[in-house]
């Protein structure tokens, strides 16, 4: 179990670096652009919609 | 802080945890069960859980902390605004300072690193790096949960600080995925062949992305062609995945089969 949890911090780690590299000056592709805007929210744990809290929150 | 979504809610949940902690430990003595997750919380918090955690929010956390620094305006008037600059000055400082405090304690007594408690408590940037090899005195494997800050923070400062200089901001990025590679095969500094190699493979994968990125610009005008290389950039991020979910169900499906 540990071994395969080493290898998922591993594919993580990868994947955080390339779902910001839209953040550089460049004219990204659609494409490119659609894939990395789904891969961002698996990159970064953002798995569970918070609208309802932010709105209780924040508003 | 609302930007940052569901990670907001992990930061406070850590809070929760630690203070917890603080009331199963004052009431322990009370009741064996607080004793007991006393003890797992403590298991858990100090300090792997929280290295960890660290570790995997440090780039989102630090560049939407940045961003919101360069965006905003010092002398904000809104409550909101003054507590969004404060809280995003305190996770850089705390990220920061955290960072560095953990690599100057690990470069000042290198010969703990293998110790069985040193893994316990603080060994999750360490994990996968055969640390027996520091008995050999090799300090080169330091180096590499120091990159993994280090080229965090560089992707930061050249979003921010080289924002016109696309060429600049290109090389950092070239430069570290390929200097990685080469320490990778020369030091091979984790505990197996396969690991080495995978951590190869990721950075392979960066830079092959960051060649992709130099034509995402005005040196290929025609958007049909950017387009095409699209496709090729999405199918190598997807290629990427696609491999550490294989050898991940494959290291799994290995575990069963050796427990049963």
């Amino acid at each position: 179990m540990k071994a395969s949890l080493n290898k998922l911090w591993s594919m993580l780690n990868s994947q955080q670096i390339a779902v910001y590299m839209p953040m550089y000056e460049l004219k990204f592709p659609a494409n490119a652009m659609m894939v990395t805007k789904e891969m961002v929210e698996i990159a970064n744990f953002d798995l569970i919609p918070t609208d309802l809290l932010d709105e209780y929150l924040w508003y | 802080m609302q930007n940052i979504g569901f990670l907001f809610y992990m930061i406070l949940a850590q809070f929760l945890f630690v203070l917890l902690h603080l009331a199963f430990q004052t009431c322990r003595k009370k009741a064996d069960c607080f004793d007991k997750l006393s003890q797992k919380l403590s298991k858990y918090l100090y300090f792997n859980g929280v290295l960890r955690f660290q570790m995997e929010v440090f780039l989102e956390v630090s560049i939407y902390s940045a961003l919101n620094l360069y965006v905003h305006e010092f002398n904000a008037q809104l409550a909101i605004e003054v507590a969004s600059i404060v809280f995003s000055c305190l996770l850089l400082v705390v990220l920061s300072l955290a960072s560095l405090y953990l690599l100057l304690v690990t470069c000042a007594r290198p010969s703990r690193l293998g110790s069985e408690k040193f893994k316990s408590k603080c060994g999750a940037p360490f994990e996968g790096i055969d640390l027996k090899k520091m008995k050999e005195a090799n300090r080169a494997l330091i180096f590499w949960p120091a990159m993994f800050f280090f080229r965090r923070a560089a992707f930061l400062i050249a979003i921010l600080v080289f924002r016109g200089t696309l060429i600049a901001q290109l090389a950092i990025q070239n430069f570290i995925s390929l200097a990685l590679c080469i320490y990778l095969q020369w030091y091979e500094p984790m505990d197996s062949k396969l690991a080495t190699n995978l951590e190869t493979f990721n950075e392979l994968t960066v830079l092959i992305m960051t060649y992709f990125l130099f034509c995402f610009n005005d040196f290929v005008p025609d958007a049909n062609t950017r387009s095409q290389l699209g496709h090729y950039y999405t199918s190598v991020t997807l290629f990427n995945v696609t491999v550490h979910l294989i050898i991940m169900l494959a290291s799994s499906l290995q575990s069963i089969k050796r427990a049963c």
